[in-house]
């Protein structure tokens, strides 16, 4: 004969959440010894050594009054009871987020995927290998998203069209060629996962433009995509500064490989650490590398790296380690700051105009291109120039100048819609580059880009402007530099 | 003695990663090697897919960290060593 539960639901909600908790982890099979908080335990890092009393420790015994209440209904009143839950589930698929701007967060999270794992069917589609989330770790019916396919390794987020930034030790250059960056790897609706993508939305990262992890709990990796992403935003970064104390955060990205997942209720538990701040963000292994927004701008202030236990055994099933709000040890979150410098601003200076309406004009002793009487170009006594340079905005029909760097740029370019000027002009000066190859680099002691040993563009100290100008030439494709009257060229533009 | 962490130590760690049935019981193998004079289980887990635990493998003239790869079925594999 079945045992009567002598507990109602409305008194199991009665109970203190701690009492709940007490019971649950009393049926865990094995108790985590009491261990320390101790990051840089082989004393090579300068962080103070933490210690921080373990969660488990001495709470061994069960609370009679709970023992007859199976444990999935324990789980789920100590959802119910408990304001914020760190360590289960605030998690969202993203068919289930509304807000407007949390779904423009999650636009550009990637997930990393061994490359064995994808498949190209060969019709502009690729499939990804998936296993079964529940099978796999041997969940209990409790747990959420048991039904969902789990696959890749980590998460990332795009910072620029062509950069994801990831957890350093997710990436390295070892297997930086078995990586796959892969958008779209989510819930369409309750039951359908989107294991099935376009192959245009699987990248290949080909260069590591930076790498930090150790120091001091720092955890960060930028790689170069084989190609921009034009379809994806790039997310803002803090560039500056830290995120305030207590601040909400929230997080996107592929817990224990699932289709992506939005998770918030979070805030900022521990700001003290120079290179990462901890959060009681509910997050799994591969949230490594998961971008955690600000809550009040969306700006992203950290990278997930580390954190509190995943599962714990519940008999013979497991069950998502639930801890309190405060409790647990927090999530560490490479702070962004750190990488920076090696992310274009993307403030772009563009200034459309009416091609038709370009014309030469001589102003003051000097030639010039106006459009509405504003000008575009300045000449000099040059109006062979001023002429050739007329002929090549009406040839391509640009319409737009851009500039890296004002007043004085580093870098002047033009679009035509919105895209690169394509094709050739006679007579034209161009010096042609392979924009795979193009770099910034730091060389004796000045900031260029160049392709291999030809440097194509100086920009003196700023480190900045060098990135954003190669940011262009990858996001454009250009592959030509051409100019009007060098050297000291009163004209510079690129094209495809 | 300085192990290699290339050579014998490495596939001692990794024997003993098949052995064990968690990261605890790892640990304890490890402490029991002649030339180990302590193990420290990192609190935190790196989230990779599968997750890694650290062990802090402390020698008599040097120490490694031990990336631990805690598989979906419960086994564990050695990921890598490397300086801290």
């Amino acid at each position: 004969m079945a045992k009567i539960n002598p507990i109602t639901q409305e008194e199991l909600r009665a109970f203190d959440s701690e009492l709940l908790l007490q019971e649950l982890r009393s049926r865990a099979p094995k108790k985590a010894k009491p261990i320390t908080r101790e990051f840089q335990a082989c004393g090579c890092d300068d962080t103070p050594t933490v210690v921080a009393k373990h969660l488990r420790e001495g709470e061994t015994a069960g609370v009679p009054e709970l023992e007859t209440v199976p444990t999935g209904e324990l789980i789920e009143a100590l959802r119910d009871v408990q304001k914020v839950i760190y360590g289960t589930d605030d998690r969202l698929d993203m068919y289930e987020v509304t807000d407007a701007a949390h779904r423009a967060s999650a636009d550009g999270v990637v997930m990393l995927v061994n490359a064995g794992s994808i498949t190209a069917n060969n019709n502009g589609t690729s499939t990804i290998a998936t296993q079964n989330f529940g099978t796999a770790y041997n969940l209990c019916p409790t747990e959420r998203f048991r039904h969902q396919p789990i696959t890749g390794f980590c998460s990332g987020f795009l910072v620029d069209p062509s950069l994801v930034a990831t957890a350093a030790h997710c990436v390295e250059n070892a297997n930086l060629a078995n990586v796959r960056f892969v958008f779209g790897f989510q819930m369409r609706d309750a039951t359908t996962a989107e294991t099935t993508v376009p192959t245009s939305e699987v990248y290949r990262g080909i260069r590591i433009i930076g790498r930090a992890i150790g120091n001091q709990g720092t955890d960060w990796c930028i790689v170069q995509l084989d190609r921009p992403v034009l379809n994806h935003r790039h997310v803002r970064i803090r560039r500056s500064g830290q995120i305030p104390n207590n601040a909400g955060v929230y997080v996107i990205g592929h817990p224990v490989g699932l289709p992506k997942k939005w998770a918030g209720g979070a805030v900022v538990r521990d700001n003290t650490p120079a290179r990462y701040f901890v959060a009681n963000l509910d997050t799994y292994g591969g949230n490594s590398g998961s971008p955690v927004f600000n809550a009040a701008t969306h700006d992203v202030e950290g990278i997930l790296v580390r954190g509190e236990t995943d599962f714990v055994f519940n008999g013979n099933c497991r069950v998502s380690n639930v801890v309190p709000a405060n409790g647990g040890r927090g999530e560490d979150c490479t702070r962004v700051a750190e990488f920076a410098s090696l992310v274009p601003p993307n403030q772009h200076d563009f200034i459309p105009f009416n091609p038709a309406k370009a014309k030469v004009v001589h102003r003051n002793g000097r030639w010039k291109i106006e459009v509405d009487g504003m000008w575009l170009l300045d000449f000099g006594s040059s109006k062979a120039e001023a002429q050739q340079a007329l002929k090549i905005i009406k040839h391509y029909k640009m319409n737009t100048q851009c500039f890296v760097g004002r007043p004085g740029p580093s870098m002047e370019f033009y679009l035509v819609n919105g895209q690169a000027p394509s094709g050739a002009m006679a007579g034209e000066d161009a010096i042609s580059f392979n924009p795979a190859n193009v770099q910034a680099q730091y060389i004796n002691g000045r900031w260029k880009v160049v392709d291999g040993n030809h440097w194509i563009m100086d920009f003196d100290q700023s480190e900045a402007e060098a990135r954003q100008a190669l940011s262009y030439i990858l996001r454009y494709g250009f592959r030509f530099i051409c100019f009007v009257g060098r050297p000291g060229p009163s004209m510079t533009y690129f094209r495809i | 003695m300085t192990p290699d962490p290339k050579g014998g130590f490495l596939q001692a760690l990794e024997e003993a990663a098949r052995q064990s049935r968690d990261i605890d019981e790892l640990a304890a193998l490890l402490r029991a090697f002649p030339e180990v004079h302590s193990v420290e289980v990192r609190d935190y887990l790196v989230k990779t897919q599968p997750p890694i635990r650290e062990l802090a493998i402390h020698f008599q003239n040097t120490r490694f960290v031990a990336d631990i790869t805690l598989h979906p079925d419960g086994s564990l594999t050695v990921r890598g060593l490397h300086d801290c």
